[in-house]
This record gives C-alpha cells, sequence and structure tokens, in this order.
C-alpha cells in the first residue's frame, strides 16, 4: 500500500517507521528542514520537503497514487486543509487526521472528515482505563452506526449475582442490550433467564448517549 | 448586518472599522489581545478574545445571528476551517476567506466558501501599476459573466475613433486615461499614443481582444 504521512515530527516519525516496516510505501511531507532530514537519514524514507497544504507538494509526494493520507502535524487547521486537499483534489479514499485540540474532533466531523483521531482523547481514556474510574471500557466504536461495544466487568461480590438478565435490563438505560456474558474463559449468549454470576464480565453495545446511566447501573470502582 | 471578523491584523482591523463606519455590527475576534491596538479609538464594533476556529468563542462572539463571517488571518488554513465552521456548522449565509495561496481557491470554492486571494489581486494591481502593457483584467462583474480590462492604445490605432471598435452587447471602451486624467470615451473620440482604454467586454471574447482591434498579440 502506498501511504503518504504529513508531519515529520515525533507522531509522523514513528507512524513512518511502522508503517515501513510493516512493509508500506512511505512518503513523508515535512516542511521543516531539521525534521525532514532526520526522517529522512534515520528511517531511509523518501522525504518532501514543502508546505503540505499545497496541493504542489501533494503532487510531488504522489499523492495522485497514494491509497492513504495520515495528516498528523501539530496544527489543526493544516491537518483538515490537507486532508480536504487529498480527498478533493487527489482523490485519495482513506484520508485520517490527527486532532490536537480534542474539542475538534467533532467539528472535524461536522466537515466531513470522518477518520479523526485524537490522541488526548485516547491517551485519556487509555488511563481512565488504568486507573478504573470508571467500571466501563470502551472496546470498539461503531462509529457509522453510532454505537459501542463497552466491557464491564463484576466484582467477585457484586450485588447482581444471582439475578437474571431480565431483571438487570430494567436497571439499564434503553439505548443499550447485554450482548454477551464471559464466563471463566466461555460465551454465553444470555436469555432473559440468565443468571449473572460473580466476576462474570458482560459485552454490552450501547449508544454513547447512554454511557452515563450506564455508569450509574453498574457503579464506580470501589479502589 | 451582523458581521464576524477573524483576525485583527491590519487587514482584518482595516476591515473591522470601515464596516463598522458603514454601520454594520461587527465583531473582531483575534487570539492576541495586544492586536485590539491596530483597531482606531473610534472604533465602534467589539471585540472577542479567542481562537477563531473555536466553536465555543464563535458562539460568544454570536455567529448563531451572523450574517457574514470574514477569516482574515494570514493562515490560509485557520482561515480556510474557520469559514468551514462558519458555513458547515452554523450556516451562515456569507462566508469568506482570505488566501495567500493561489492553489487553495478550489477547496474554498467547494465548501462553499467565497475566497478572497490577495495575492490575484496584488498580482493584477502590480501589473497595471508597471503599465508593462498587454490586456489586464481589473475586475470581474457578476458570476464572471463579464470583465473589465485595460490595455494601452497601441501606436497603430492612432487617429483610429472609439465608434470604430464598439461591438453591441460584446463589448465597449468605457473609459480613457489620457495624460494622467480619466475621461469617458465618447463614440467621436480618436485614440492618441499612450491612451490606456478600460473596456467592458463579455468574457468569452476577452481572447479576442487584438482581433477586435484588428490588429496583432504583439502590438500591445
Amino acid at each position: 500500500m502506498r501511504s503518504i504521512v504529513v508531519g515529520g515530527g515525533k507522531v509522523g516519525y514513528y507512524l513512518a517507521r511502522e508503517l515501513k516496516r510493516a512493509g508500506h510505501e512511505v512518503i513523508v511531507i515535512e516542511r521543516d528542514e531539521a525534521h525532514a532530514r532526520r526522517v529522512a537519514e534515520k528511517l531511509d524514507i523518501e522525504v518532501i520537503l514543502g508546505d503540505s497544504a499545497h496541493p504542489h507538494t501533494l503532487a510531488d509526494a504522489r499523492a495522485d497514487e497514494a491509497d492513504v493520507l495520515a495528516a498528523v502535524t501539530g496544527l489543526d487547521e493544516e491537518n483538515l486543509l490537507v486532508c480536504q486537499i487529498a480527498k478533493l483534489k487527489f482523490g485519495i479514499k482513506k484520508v485520517i487526521a490527527r486532532v490536537n485540540n480534542p474539542e475538534n474532533e467533532k467539528i472535524f466531523k461536522l466537515l466531513g472528515l470522518d477518520e479523526a483521531v485524537s490522541s488526548t482523547s485516547i491517551i485519556a481514556s487509555l488511563i481512565e482505563r488504568e486507573i478504573g474510574f470508571s467500571r466501563l471500557k470502551s472496546l470498539l466504536r461503531l462509529e457509522e452506526v453510532g454505537m459501542e461495544m463497552i466491557e464491564v466487568e463484576l466484582e467477585p461480590d457484586s450485588s447482581l449475582a444471582g439475578k437474571t438478565i431480565e431483571t438487570l435490563s430494567k436497571h439499564l438505560p434503553k439505548a443499550s442490550i447485554v450482548a454477551m456474558v464471559l464466563r471463566g474463559g466461555q460465551a454465553i449468549l444470555p436469555r432473559g433467564d440468565t443468571k449473572l454470576e460473580p466476576s462474570d464480565t458482560l459485552l454490552l453495545l450501547a449508544k454513547p448517549e447512554a454511557k452515563g446511566k450506564l455508569e450509574d447501573a453498574f457503579g464506580k470502582k470501589a479502589r | 448586518m451582523y458581521i464576524l471578523i477573524v483576525g485583527c491584523g491590519a487587514f482584518g482591523s482595516e476591515m473591522a472599522d470601515t464596516l463598522s463606519q458603514d454601520g454594520h455590527d461587527v465583531v473582531v475576534i483575534d487570539r492576541n489581545e495586544l492586536s485590539f491596538r491596530l483597531l482606531p479609538a473610534g472604533f465602534n464594533g467589539m471585540t472577542q478574545r479567542g481562537n477563531g476556529i473555536d466553536e465555543e468563542i464563535l458562539r460568544e462572539a454570536g455567529i448563531e445571528r451572523a450574517d457574514a463571517l470574514l477569516a482574515l488571518t494570514s493562515s490560509d488554513s485557520v482561515n480556510l476551517m474557520a469559514a468551514q465552521i462558519a458555513k458547515s456548522v452554523f450556516g451562515v449565509e456569507r462566508v469568506m476567506a482570505r488566501l495567500y495561496d493561489h492553489s487553495r481557491i478550489e477547496i474554498a470554492q467547494a465548501k462553499g466558501i467565497e475566497a478572497l486571494c490577495l495575492t490575484d489581486i496584488g498580482v493584477v494591481q502590480a501589473r497595471y501599476a508597471l503599465r508593462l502593457g498587454g490586456v489586464l483584467r481589473l475586475l470581474s462583474l457578476g458570476a464572471g459573466e463579464i470583465e473589465l480590462i485595460s490595455l494601452n492604445a497601441p501606436k497603430s490605432l492612432s487617429g483610429r475613433r472609439i465608434e470604430e471598435f464598439e461591438l453591441k452587447g460584446k463589448f465597449h471602451i468605457a473609459a480613457l486615461l489620457r495624460q494622467g486624467r480619466a475621461i469617458l470615451a465618447r463614440a467621436s473620440d480618436a485614440l492618441q499614443e499612450g491612451d490606456t482604454l478600460y473596456c467592458l467586454v463579455r468574457v468569452d471574447l476577452k481572447d479576442a481582444i487584438p482581433e477586435i482591434f484588428g490588429i496583432a498579440q504583439e502590438e500591445f
């Protein structure tokens, strides 16, 4: 696959390195000469020195032949513009923008950029998972259908043990459903009369707006 | 009109003050409080400190009731992003972005944004000021159907009359610049060497100017 990485700073450098290791053809665009040289010399990757949000620079990077473009500079407005030029002028199907300010994640989507990655939000959710102030682990976001797959682990002394899925469901928000119960490495497809046991792991499908109520239903993690 | 201006540099501040004097309600947004010093003491509009690509800041500046937004910072990408937020998120009717780079006009237009390419305008003005000859496009009227052009009358046309070149509905010599003074062209006026002609031309004929004058391209 041919990919273009826009921005040769820290994120761009490691992304380009990983893509190359995975066997992709990579071209990096970077406007700073020192950064550009570092990528070219250390990674032995072709680097185009120039203003990425300029169609000529993208043409130099053979954008018309690229399958993927990832814009990962530190400026959100640059990342947005590069992705839009890549889509509109060069017809690159898969474009991904890094979002530096998490507030812009929503804006990017409203402006038609579906693949916006906010490192700040990712790090925040990882930390959240590690320190566990939430019992909900977001496993997967199904962006297109507006659903999330969420994992919840019951405590060994959970008050939900012994209750049926039917009873539990009465306390869950409407926009959510228990899709699977994991118990001792086995997957159980839940029915209304399935009884919960201590330390069960539940996989839920839920709309993002139901998360607040799910938090309430399962309680915060006690530490 | 209620108008938001993003960027209070030399251009933004001048624009804000002019529009405010024209009687519009103007709010000018800039990240840097010091930039507002560029506004004249008598400025009647409002200022809002903050980033013009921040939804909240735009909201505070009243974008929900704005009739127009002009993005006039020194960064093309900031201007395009602010303009897109205004257009696509808030549905502002008139949205304009200042661009330096000509090649980005296409993107702006694809997003329903009016591009104000200062480079293009500057190039036209500078060429005009240099009086290098040739046909200069000064202004595009309407959606570009008619153009105002200027050209220096070639020596070979001296003595010929304005009416000889008139093409009804297609080409019209509107004014002359003669010895530093502009005069409205009359049908019977004879051309003189050194005259600059201001002509209105239908856009599909703009490449046919030499033919209209019956001369070769090189004579301009």
